[in-house]
């Protein structure tokens, strides 16, 4: 009797692993940030439309921002494209563009085409403030608080459920910000 | 009595043995999972993987000493055979974050070059093995180290295989004694 129940309780454990793992099974694909919940690293880069203007990761201290790795080469970032545009204009917080890796005629090409709702953009050519970032593909998109600390990060491109979480947690730390 | 008869008594032992088999094939799943929360697969569609189609300069290939096998270290200037063994060492233990399970030292995607530069700056400054581990896993996490460390969430990964072992051994010890006290 017990010989003919083990196969069945192998397979029920199974099942029960199996159900217990699929809810998590997007997330542990993902590789997460060491990041979070640290201050976001500083550093300087020039500006994408203006070569000669810097911008600094303290500039936006004071208030929450959002940060959003792309790169003209990068597919998924036009997937992206319609919700990034969206949180550019319905966040109420600045989008700060993370050109990484690109060619600034191509990247400026890339924006008249599709759009810019961008605040600014700063350029990672070098690609040195990108492993800083522990940035490992674009797009990626950072969400920082009003002290500086990164909060979450998304990797890959945002769509419908993705846009409606970010808004919820940009809510959640312009309420904490006070702006 | 004929061993077909046999085969249908379950004596106790018998059970255990099963039973502990049983335990082990569940254990097996579950260090598999605990390898997927410590080593997470890699996202197949990477996006970053596009920009090795970029062009040749983004994507040093160098062909090897070793029977034509590409390798794609750049050259560069090591100091020492020292350091350009503490340099390999080091690249073929991180773990390229955008490849399918492929070392800084095996990758040619941009960010692994990137990387690779970062480690041998790094070892010009004179900067340690172990400060140079630590400056990739504050970024990448402990994903980039193919050695998880010994932690509380990596015993299962570290200690699973060997009570795996020790587990289907005794499982396997009273399945044979059972076989063959009914042999007798």
């Amino acid at each position: 009797m017990i010989r003919m129940l083990v196969p069945l309780l192998v397979f029920v454990g199974l099942l029960v692993l199996l159900l217990i793992s699929l809810p998590t099974a997007e997330q542990r694909r993902q590789v997460a940030s060491p990041l979070i919940g640290r201050e976001v690293p500083n550093f300087t880069l020039p500006s994408l439309h203006e070569p000669g203007v810097q911008y600094s990761t303290t500039d936006l201290r004071g208030q929450p921002f959002l940060l959003n790795v792309w790169g003209s080469w990068c597919f998924s970032c036009r997937v992206e494209h319609p919700y990034i545009t969206r949180l550019g204009e319905e966040a109420g917080i600045p989008l700060v563009g993370f050109n990484w890796r690109d060619e600034r005629d191509d990247a400026l090409t890339w924006l008249n085409r599709f759009g810019d709702a961008w605040t600014f953009h700063m350029v990672d050519e070098e690609g040195r403030a990108a492993i800083d970032l522990g940035v490992y593909g674009a797009p990626e998109t950072f969400l920082i608080d009003h002290r500086g600390v990164i909060r979450h990060k998304h990797i890959g491109p945002v769509d419908q459920a993705i846009f409606d979480d970010l808004m919820r947690r940009i809510n959640d730390l312009r309420q904490e910000a006070g702006v | 009595m004929t061993v077909s008869a046999h085969r249908m008594t379950k004596s106790p032992r018998q059970r255990v043995g099963l039973i502990l088999l049983a335990l082990v094939g569940m254990m097996m799943v579950g260090i598999g999972m605990a390898a997927g929360n410590v080593q997470t697969d890699e996202r197949a569609s990477h996006p970053i993987n596009e920009q090795s189609s970029q062009g040749g300069t983004a994507r040093p290939v160098q062909q090897g000493q070793m029977g034509g096998m590409i390798t794609p270290i750049e050259p560069l200037p090591f100091r020492s055979s020292l350091e350009e063994r503490r340099f390999r060492a080091l690249v073929s233990e991180l773990r390229c974050t955008v490849c399918q399970n492929e070392s800084l030292a095996e990758s040619t995607a941009p960010l692994a070059r990137d990387l690779r530069m970062e480690v041998f700056a790094m070892l010009q400054d004179g900067r340690a093995d172990m400060e140079i581990r630590q400056f990739m896993v504050e970024r990448y996490g402990d994903f980039v180290l193919y050695r998880p460390p010994l932690a509380g969430h990596t015993l299962l990964l570290w200690f699973g295989p060997i009570l795996l072992l020790i587990g289907s051994l005794i499982g396997a010890f009273f399945v044979i004694k059972n076989r063959r006290q009914a042999l007798k």
